[in-house]
């Protein structure tokens, strides 16, 4: 029996002012998998990432999560969780762990509702996760690459979503942290049953991690197991 | 000293700088992590290039000056946005181009006009009455603006994607943070003046940062630095017959380096803690 399918990118052609940077593409991600996303600098992938959470309307084709338009249902964008670039992030922002994973309640709390303590216990449960509650009034500052990743990991998963997307989750981070981002996404994708998608040039995250890689040249030329993309690699 | 207190326009000067030192301190927090401190500068020109086209025309400048300062908010940001140009080349188009205007606003002024001259340098000391009521509105206006959006505005802050990705629309934030620098800005003007306001906005939220690690630290710090600083450089001013823009700003300079000396982000890395902002 076909496993129950959480996202189908139909057809999508997507870019910017002057810029194709995704051609007809199309692919079906299922519940619970882990997907790696691979392809070339400038081949389109974090374009894909921005269409999959409908901050980027496709120009043909159309993206369903749980069967919906995002681009039509913004409320569904709170079940999707999304993780940075680390360069993306400004490591000296002034503010304390507890504070960054609090941000990811936004979506329920908007801009009025008060913080509870239901909600405070959700943070350590968030940050208990990725291993970091101890660490919970430390400033953001203070930590390593791979201690900031986790954090914004922790920041993802308190809004308890669906689909978990990570880019580049690991670039830039010395070995023992590449390990433990390793680690604490394995865990997400078979503890925590999160179906993810993540885009990445770490080969090893990918042999470690990914059950089926997508690779992306603005259209999608491989789409299989992980098995099959190293031996085509190979050959 | 006493004589300090003695005079009505002196208490009316006072409360400007307290009222405009807090404002500008509290949003500066934003410009500082966002690194919007070069569009505050585009912003100031653009409120002068108003008040001297008002000062031309016989209208009330602060309305002009308003007018004008907002057209720029929504041209920098629309180009910066829907064009092709980053943030900085639009801000330094606009910042000439309201610049020429300016002068040749003040070209076309038949007599040198002392009044305007204020605006460029600032002058709290004339502050009216009438002055203290629209700043105090503006500054009540920003304020709760703020405080209602202070969520959006840190989330912003942090990650602009994420921040989209949350179901925050990052483009309305934008502009009406610009909108809010805008208005903070012309209600500055006759305080520090044009050319002073960009420091005004960067100065005490970067000694903030000197001191913290936390956002809402920073923006309390920022404050009580803005509004003490403009106290103190206010009655320094009057002591030493300096101009009083100049010396509000020399002392929040001086609270920047006390900060910078006693930050206790020192024992973590080298001096002045980490880069701020512009990520």
């Amino acid at each position: 029996m076909e496993a129950k399918t959480l996202l189908e990118v139909k057809n999508v052609t997507a870019g910017y002012p002057g810029h194709v940077a995704l051609k007809d593409v199309n692919f079906s991600v299922a519940f619970r998998e882990a997907v790696a996303v691979v392809g070339p600098n400038g081949g389109g992938k974090s374009t894909l990432l921005k269409v999959i959470m409908g901050l980027l309307e496709p120009k043909e084709g159309t993206v369903l999560f749980c069967n919906e338009s995002l681009m039509k249902n913004r409320e569904m964008r709170t079940k999707i969780a999304y993780l940075p670039q680390q360069s993306a992030i400004n490591p000296h922002f002034p503010a304390l762990i507890e504070d960054i994973v609090r941000l990811g309640l936004y979506g329920e709390l908007g801009l009025l509702k008060s913080v509870t303590k239901e909600h405070e216990q959700r943070i350590i449960e968030a940050l208990e996760k990725v291993d970091m509650a101890s660490m919970i009034g430390e400033p953001f500052e203070h930590l390593s690459g791979g201690q900031k990743q986790r954090v914004l990991i922790a920041r993802a998963l308190i809004s308890n979503p669906v689909l978990l997307l990570l880019d580049e989750p690991t670039t830039g981070l010395d070995l023992k942290s590449q390990e433990s981002i390793l680690q604490t996404v394995k865990d997400l994708s078979e503890k925590e049953k999160l179906t993810v998608i993540a885009v990445t040039h770490d080969q090893v995250f990918l042999k470690n991690w990914a059950e089926r890689v997508i690779r992306i040249e603005q259209r999608l030329t491989f789409d299989g197991s992980s098995s099959e993309y190293f031996q085509r690699s190979e050959d | 000293m006493v004589q300090f207190f003695q005079y009505a326009f002196l208490w009316r000067s006072l409360a400007a700088a307290v009222i405009i030192g807090s404002l500008c301190s509290f949003l500066g927090v934003f410009v500082v992590l966002k690194g919007l401190s070069f569009s505050g500068a585009g912003i100031a020109h653009g409120a002068f290039a108003g008040v001297a086209l008002a000062f031309l025309l016989g209208v009330e400048p602060f309305l002009m000056g308003l007018l004008f300062s907002l057209i720029m908010v929504w041209l920098i940001g629309l180009s910066s946005k829907k064009g092709n140009l980053n943030l900085d080349a639009s801000t330094g188009i606009f910042f000439a181009v309201t610049m020429a205007l300016a002068i040749l606003f003040i070209g076309m002024m038949r007599q040198y006009n002392t009044e305007l001259f204020g605006f460029l340098f600032g002058n709290i000391l004339a502050v009216t009455e009438k002055d203290l009521l629209f700043m105090t509105l503006i500054g009540f206006v920003v304020t709760l603006a703020l405080i209602i959006g202070y969520r959006a505005f840190y989330y912003w802050a942090f990650d602009e994607t994420m921040a989209e990705a949350s179901g925050i629309q990052v483009e309305k934030v934008f502009f009406l943070f610009l909108s809010l620098l805008a208005l903070s800005i012309v209600a500055s003007l006759k305080v520090v003046g044009e050319l002073l306001v960009t420091a005004f906005m960067v100065i005490p939220a970067s000694s903030a940062y000197q001191l913290t690690y936390s956002l809402k630290n920073m923006i309390i710090i920022s404050v009580i630095l803005g509004a003490i600083g403009s106290v103190i450089g206010l009655v320094v001013s009057f002591i030493w017959d300096i101009p009083s823009g100049a010396s509000i700003v020399l002392v929040l300079g001086l609270e920047f380096l006390l900060c910078t000396l006693f930050s206790p982000k020192k024992r973590h890395k080298g001096v002045g803690g980490g880069d701020v902002g512009g990520r």
